[in-house]
């Protein structure tokens, strides 16, 4: 490693940015038709999820207030187990420093921080990471308001691929260090589509319950020593 | 409005800052530890799929970028450049 920890968790921050660039943008187009310029950004600040505010915005019209609530809360737990993580990897941080990096844990930020080095393990590296993420956020749904017109439509279109391709490229490294992630990568999908088809079980409870069945696959095909 | 957005802070807080509370409490027994180990590539499969059928206009489209960032990968490009380079990799078939 040629560049220090905190360069790296600054990088990764922008990377996750790069990421929420189209999706900010795009929140911030939809929201526009809805809500005022401050509640679009209020909400960015404040609920900080890209899926549980598109969600929002498409309820708002259909929907009333508790249904939009329960709702967000369902999707949104699956941040209960990712902040898990987060946690248990920074345990020996104090308790107020966990604390507020939990509160910027979101698909990403977990994902990004699941993968990174021993040595960017600190409060310092996570927050860095974390705040920039969340800086590009609330900054880019701003801009999607206020300039979403004059954005290439084309450009706006092929950004939905960058989520993706950031979720990919932190799968791969992990896959070249043992094929048993790529497995429970691979289960976590299957049981992803397998849960997405049944109906009436809500979105977020199907993610929810892909991620801890397919981890939980893969502790057992461990323990049954499939892997070696 | 305001009040809704603060009710949706309020729910979407709770279930990310719950874990700050209960980790360090007791350590956590072995399998439990290996468990967690599982959990990222548990979530990044499930967010990567069935999603990304729906990333972009096309399903035929959005899997053409994965298996561009799956390229990108393997070649050891670093994590920025595969995130531009697939965009523009899909600007560019779209056109």
């Amino acid at each position: 490693m040629t560049q220090t920890a905190f360069k790296r968790s600054i990088m990764d921050g922008m990377t996750i940015g790069m990421g929420y660039l189209p999706v900010a943008v795009a929140f911030g187009i939809t929201a526009k038709p809805l809500l005022s310029f401050f509640e679009t950004v209020l909400m960015s600040f404040m609920v900080y999820g890209g899926a549980s505010q598109f969600l929002a915005l498409q309820m708002l019209t259909s929907s009333g207030a508790l249904a939009i609530v329960i709702a967000v809360f369902i999707l949104n737990s699956r941040h209960f187990v990712m902040a898990f993580k987060v946690n248990y990897d920074l345990k020996h941080e104090s308790f107020l420093k966990r604390l507020l990096l939990s509160s910027y844990v979101t698909d990403e930020s977990f994902a990004v921080t699941a993968n990174n080095d021993e040595d960017q393990h600190t409060f310092t590296n996570y927050f860095a990471t974390f705040f920039i993420a969340y800086a590009f956020w609330v900054a880019f749904s701003a801009v999607g308001y206020l300039a979403g017109e004059w954005m290439s439509e084309g450009v706006i279109l092929a950004s939905g691929i960058a989520l993706y391709a950031l979720f990919i490229a932190l799968l791969i490294p992990a896959v070249r260090v043992h094929y048993k992630y790529g497995i429970v990568a691979a289960l976590g999908m299957v049981m992803h589509y397998v849960l997405g088809t049944i109906p009436f079980v809500p979105s977020g409870i199907a993610i929810v319950a892909a991620i801890l069945l397919a981890a939980l696959l893969g502790v057992i095909l461990e323990r049954l020593e499939v892997f070696n | 409005m305001i009040l809704l957005i603060v009710a949706l802070f309020a729910v979407t807080i709770i279930t990310r800052i719950l874990p700050a509370f209960i980790v360090g409490k007791f350590s956590l027994p072995e399998w439990i530890v290996t468990y967690l180990n599982y959990i990222p590539y548990a979530a990044l499969g499930v967010l990567i799929f069935p999603g990304i059928l729906t990333a972009v206009e096309q399903p035929v489209y959005g899997v053409l970028g994965g298996i561009f960032a799956i390229i990108l990968a393997v070649l050891r490009v670093p994590l920025f450049f595969i995130v531009l380079g697939s965009i523009i990799f899909v600007y560019i078939i779209m056109l």
